[in-house]
């Protein structure tokens, strides 16, 4: 059926497959065949292939696939700006002579990445350019000083599966916009705006198949943040870069029924509601102002616990130190009950003292499987003796999961000479019976730890 | 080349090679390349072999290793997959991976396409002009003042 002269053509020269070294077979491929391998260079070294031969002069023209990144464009192996990079607007220029040049009526990525003293005061027409070829993955990165509006036709992109967008903007919505097939959308900025009536739940309401969002940069103008999706599996909150001096958010309102993986990053909030049925990990890591809100630090506690009781369905929890520290600002605290967590992750408490927070968490989490102390278990907290009968008192009667299911427990930059780090440690080794392993990251120092670690492998 | 991995209910075709070569395959296997499986629909006699007229036994066995490991679902990860992708291209010569190319192109194997196509793009990532010559036996057939020329249009484009 295909038969035609081009096959029968090609069909010869297939027929025996010569093994011949020396023979340029590549320039011989068709030119769809070319295109598309162009199409998978960075659009640098697919331009830079029309100096190979008449043939190669024009193949560029007609890749499928746009990565264009200012630094790699114009820095020489050295890192230096290189002598085309005369003034801001040469990428500029170079962007659109390539898009000029593209022969494409459907491409698939585009991608564009400015540098900091880039003008890009035609942004909006690539973007643009690529909406009107059907691009699919769409990746624009700026350094400008003044928020700019987004093309409006960017919400209305019925070919648009991954839309990254990172610098300062504002988004305006049109009433019907809608991203019907746009799976993993991340926005990173120090400063996005909505126009009137839009927000980030209106934009996310448009875009009923997003699986994977990312929101990275400071947010600092959102005092509340507030998503609502059926369809998320995947949430990371990066808030850490640059932020307002003691502004915590007031309120973090997730619901995200269908929600499978959360990362959290931010300066804890005083409210948090949330809703997510089946979490299989979560990773907190929050900021404390301290030093702005030492009078108010009890509601640190109040926070955190109800962040907590927002994660308490993952089956992986990580925890940063800092939230030992904001229960700890609390004189006392309920967790949550981690009906399905497996595996605990504390990293080092710093100023919290493990003898408050430990024994609650045992407690709370009847199915544990494993539990991990990456930064060890000393801590910076002063050490008295209420602490002491405290952490005694609430261990009296075992955690159920140290007799049922507590397999497997790693310690790092553990020293083996510090009596708060051994006495836990021992605690464990004689109440886990069903332990199979433990683990040590010894940061060993003196022979007497030497000699306690001995001890305690002899228990074990 | 019966296979025995996927379940007795699948059929079996016959592929032939331009050389001739006949190969058993399981319609699901044969059904990755979209050419195949314009071909069958339009076939009477399924039970006759299907001319894959431009593609050379030896690359066609190579293809239906492709499709086979691609056509049973569930049994590696993703990044098993992966892994093995690699493997089989990185264990072709520059002349099996032409072929392949134009037997993929024809046959209409995305997968394959793309995974080849992304073997001879990294052959040619961050290589000089010089260099992609070389390795490709490409010969320049610009006269100095034309590379020259090209080179001036797009000066960005020609340094590492």
């Amino acid at each position: 059926m295909v038969e035609n002269m081009a096959a029968a053509e090609v069909a010869m020269t297939m027929a025996a497959e010569p093994i011949d070294e020396g023979v340029d077979r590549i320039s011989g491929l068709p030119d769809n065949i070319l295109g598309h391998i162009l199409s998978f260079l960075p659009t640098k070294n697919a331009v830079g292939t029309s100096v190979l031969s008449h043939r190669w002069k024009y193949l560029f023209t007609l890749i499928t696939n746009f990565d264009f990144d200012e630094r790699d464009l114009f820095s020489s192996r050295g890192g230096f700006r290189s002598q085309y990079s005369n003034g801001s607007g040469t990428f500029k220029i170079l962007v659109n002579r390539t898009l000029m040049l593209c022969k494409a009526t459907k491409i698939n990525k585009f991608r564009v990445k400015c540098a900091r003293d880039s003008d890009c005061s035609n942004v909006n027409s690539w973007i643009e350019f690529a909406l009107l070829r059907g691009v699919s993955e769409l990746s624009v990165s700026t350094h400008q000083f003044e928020s700019s509006a987004l093309p409006r036709q960017l919400f209305f992109c019925e070919t648009l599966v991954v839309l990254k967008l990172s610098g300062r903007f504002e988004i305006k919505l049109h009433e019907s916009h809608i991203l019907p097939h746009l799976k993993f959308l991340q926005l990173k900025s120090s400063s996005v705006k909505f126009a009137d009536n839009c927000s980030l739940n209106r934009l996310i309401s448009g875009c009923p198949m997003l699986e994977d969002m990312v929101l990275k940069g400071s947010w600092e103008d959102f005092s509340t943040i507030n998503i609502s999706s059926p369809t998320l599996r995947s949430l990371t909150l990066n808030f850490r870069e640059v932020f307002m001096d003691g502004k915590h958010r007031t309120n973090v309102v997730l619901d995200l029924p269908n929600l499978l993986h959360f990362k959290y990053v931010d300066y804890l909030a005083i409210h948090y509601s949330m809703n997510f049925n089946s979490l299989v990990d979560a990773r907190i890591d929050i900021s404390l102002d301290l030093e702005n809100l030492l009078e108010v630090s009890e509601v640190f506690c109040d926070s955190m616990i109800e962040l907590l009781h927002g994660v308490s369905s993952a089956e992986h929890l990580y925890l940063d130190g800092k939230c030992m520290e904001a229960l700890s600002c609390g004189d006392q605290f309920k967790l949550p009950t981690f009906n399905r967590l497996i595996c605990l992750i504390i990293d080092w408490i710093g100023y919290a003292n493990w003898r408050r927070v430990l024994p609650e968490f045992l407690h709370s989490s009847p199915v544990l499987d494993c539990l991990v102390f990456p930064g060890g278990l000393l801590h910076r907290a002063d050490d008295d003796d209420y602490d002491d009968k405290y952490f005694w008192g609430r261990l009296r009667k075992p955690p159920p999961c140290l007799s049922t299911h507590l397999k497997i427990i790693f310690i790092d930059k553990f020293h083996g000479e510090f009596d708060e780090e051994l006495k836990i440690a021992k605690y464990l080794i004689r109440k886990g019976k069903v332990l199979t392993k433990l683990m040590l990251g010894l940061r060993m120092k003196s022979e007497k730890g030497c000699k306690e670690i001995q001890k305690l492998m002899k228990e074990g | 080349m019966a296979s025995t991995s996927t379940s007795t209910l699948s059929r079996k075709l016959i592929l032939k090679s331009s050389d001739g070569e006949k190969f058993e395959v399981d319609e699901n296997v044969a059904m990755q390349s979209q050419t195949i499986k314009h071909m069958i629909e339009d076939l009477d006699d399924i039970n006759s072999p299907i001319p894959v007229s431009i593609v050379t036994g030896t690359i066609l066995s190579k293809v239906i290793e492709y499709c086979k490991k691609h056509a049973t679902e569930d049994s590696d990860s993703d990044e098993q997959l992966k892994q093995w992708d690699k493997e089989y291209a990185n264990n072709m010569d520059l002349n099996t991976l032409y072929y392949l190319l134009l037997a993929a192109n024809y046959m209409e194997i995305k997968g394959l396409l793309e995974l080849i196509t992304q073997c001879v793009a990294d052959m040619i990532k961050g290589k000089s002009p010089e260099e992609i010559r070389a390795h490709f036996n490409i010969k320049n057939d610009f006269t100095p003042q034309e590379e020259a020329n090209i080179r001036n249009e797009n000066p960005w484009a020609f340094e590492n």
